[in-house]
């Protein structure tokens, strides 16, 4: 066969970057339209639907109705209320959050990593775990008052056992070999920890952080229903106790943004410490 | 070769407990590695063959007798050695470049001499162009050269290899054995390699140790005086593999049905 006839078949047989593949995946951007467009379409629904319910199924004083839900959001945005009591509330929410997350990290750790300590003290952790986080409010507002410090301090302990309990796992389930391995290399305990353990432990940790969005919530808003003049959940409380039915949806509107804001910048954090795991399917 | 042994197994006995019940893995067993051989350990599964690399690791203890490297018995981590398991054992979260530096990071080599060094065992080990891949994303082989070119980067002073390259296929596994034989011939580090595999441990070692079924000790020792650098696709058809393998194979088929799996 000539060179020639050669570099023919090969001609032939090379695949181009323009060709079309059946097989190829569907483009992400086409997928992402349609999820959307969807969406869209079944919120648009479920809020026509209300719209007519209201007053002819249902009595409006019931349900109120999505045009004096938004004009409700419209008149708390343009008196500076929604962004005040939003703040005040994604505040207490994610101080709560972060301090309750730092802490159970830490306890986390130590249990895993000293399996003595986590022998000893489980008994009383879990006897901590059972009660009721949101008993514990009352006590917290003798000791702390009834402000930041308490919805704060209440998230906090919320959060610190479902982020305590998800570490705790992580860390006792890190493969040994692996450990091992690089203690072998001459690694000190602090670098196995930085370089094997954390990373290993964090698909669990954000299992416990991803739980914890809510949670965390619960927190603030409870603590702000009990004892506020501020905050969503003192606009929930307020709205409700004067049977303004569209001020206590419009509330509970703003608490889903917060919480999906909340949700999504926990998602886009994981996706970039987790992205090795990306890969592996 | 020197004959000063680098590593030594002096009447040592292991016992696992399985719940309350004692199982002797390795009973009085007796072996030296000297300087800059390459030592293949064979036995049937269950023999006790990776409890012998953990010992000389100093990841476990002996029951009874001594596991003594350079002169100094073995009493805590053994950071002399670099270990090679049957799992690759990657970090998954690290790339091919951050894997493979690792042990020249906790060793505080600087920069630049890292750089230099992955550069030229991404070289030897055909990994260039992954450097910026995780694991999941590499094939089994290149995994495995990963996990080579991780713990040789290094140069510690003694190997410990444990059925390295089991989980590959047999071409794959060919390819493997010409590459460590290519950069153990430049390199010449003392390697303890265990196996169940009699051809792989005759293509590699120097020296070949029976291991009998549990409790293990050793039940045969044998030169390999095959010429190097050895080819090992076509080593297997020479006369004195053959003889080689023949001598090897009467000792050990009596225990291979004794072992575990079986």
């Amino acid at each position: 066969m000539s060179d020639q006839a050669a570099g023919e078949i090969g001609a032939k047989r090379r695949v181009r970057a323009e060709d079309e593949f059946r097989d190829a995946p569907q483009s992400a951007l086409d997928f992402m339209i349609i999820r959307i467009a969807i969406r869209l379409l079944l919120t648009a629904a479920i809020l026509l639907l209300w719209q007519y319910a209201s007053g002819r199924w249902i009595e409006e004083y019931w349900i109120s109705r999505p045009t004096d839900v938004a004009a409700k959001i419209v008149e708390w945005w343009y008196s500076g209320d929604l962004l005040t009591h939003m703040g005040i509330t994604a505040g207490e929410a994610i101080s709560g959050f972060l301090i309750g997350t730092l802490a159970g990290g830490v306890v986390g750790f130590i249990f895993g990593w000293f399996k003595r300590v986590a022998e000893i003290l489980d008994p009383i952790i879990i006897a901590i775990y059972s009660l009721p986080k949101v008993a514990l409010a009352p006590l917290f507002i003798i000791w702390f008052g009834i402000g930041f410090e308490m919805k704060v301090i209440l998230t906090a302990v919320i959060v610190f056992f479902l982020v305590f309990f998800n570490t705790y796992s992580g860390v006792r389930d890190t493969s040994r070999e692996l450990i091992d391995i690089v203690r072998l290399m001459g690694a000190k305990t602090p670098q196995v920890l930085w370089w094997v353990v954390l990373p290993s432990a964090l698909t669990a940790i954000f299992v416990g952080l991803r739980v914890s969005v809510p949670y965390a919530l619960i927190g603030a808003v409870v603590g702000e229903m009990m004892a506020s003049n501020r905050g969503v959940g003192f606009l929930l409380m307020q709205s409700a106790g004067q049977f303004d039915t569209a001020g206590t949806f419009a509330a509970l509107l703003t608490l889903i943004a917060i919480s999906a804001a909340f949700n999504e910048s926990i998602r886009y954090l994981e996706a970039y410490l987790l992205r090795w795991k990306e890969v592996q399917r | 070769m020197s004959d000063t042994p680098v590593l030594a197994f002096e009447d040592v006995t292991k016992v696992f407990y399985k719940g309350s019940q004692p199982v002797v893995a390795l009973e009085g067993l007796d072996m030296a590695v000297r300087e800059g051989e390459f030592v293949s350990v064979v036995g049937p599964s269950g023999c006790g063959k990776s409890t012998l690399l953990n010992l000389a690791a100093g990841l476990s203890p002996a029951a009874k007798g001594r596991v003594v490297y350079r002169g100094k018995p073995v009493e805590k981590i053994n950071t002399a050695v670099g270990y090679i398991t049957q799992h690759d054992n990657l970090l998954p979260w690290a790339t091919v470049r951050k894997n493979i530096t690792m042990g020249l990071k906790i060793r505080k080599v600087p920069a630049a001499e890292r750089a230099a060094r992955l550069e030229s065992y991404l070289e030897l080990t055909g990994l260039k162009g992954f450097e910026n891949h995780f694991p999941a994303e590499l094939s089994g082989g290149m995994r495995k050269r990963c996990s080579l070119a991780r713990t040789l980067i290094y140069s510690p002073e003694m190997v410990l290899m444990d059925e390295p390259f089991s989980a590959l296929d047999a071409h794959v596994k060919m390819i493997m054995h010409k590459e460590l034989l290519r950069i153990w011939d430049e390199q010449r580090t003392t390697i303890l390699f265990i196996t169940h595999d009699l051809v792989e441990a005759i293509t590699l070692a120097d020296r070949i140790v029976v291991l009998s079924a549990r409790p293990g000790c050793v039940k045969q020792e044998m030169q390999v005086d095959l010429p190097r650098p050895r080819d090992p696709f076509t080593l297997q058809t020479s006369p004195d593999f053959s003889v080689i393998f023949e001598t090897l194979w009467d000792g050990l088929k009596d225990d291979i049905y004794k072992g575990e799996n079986v």
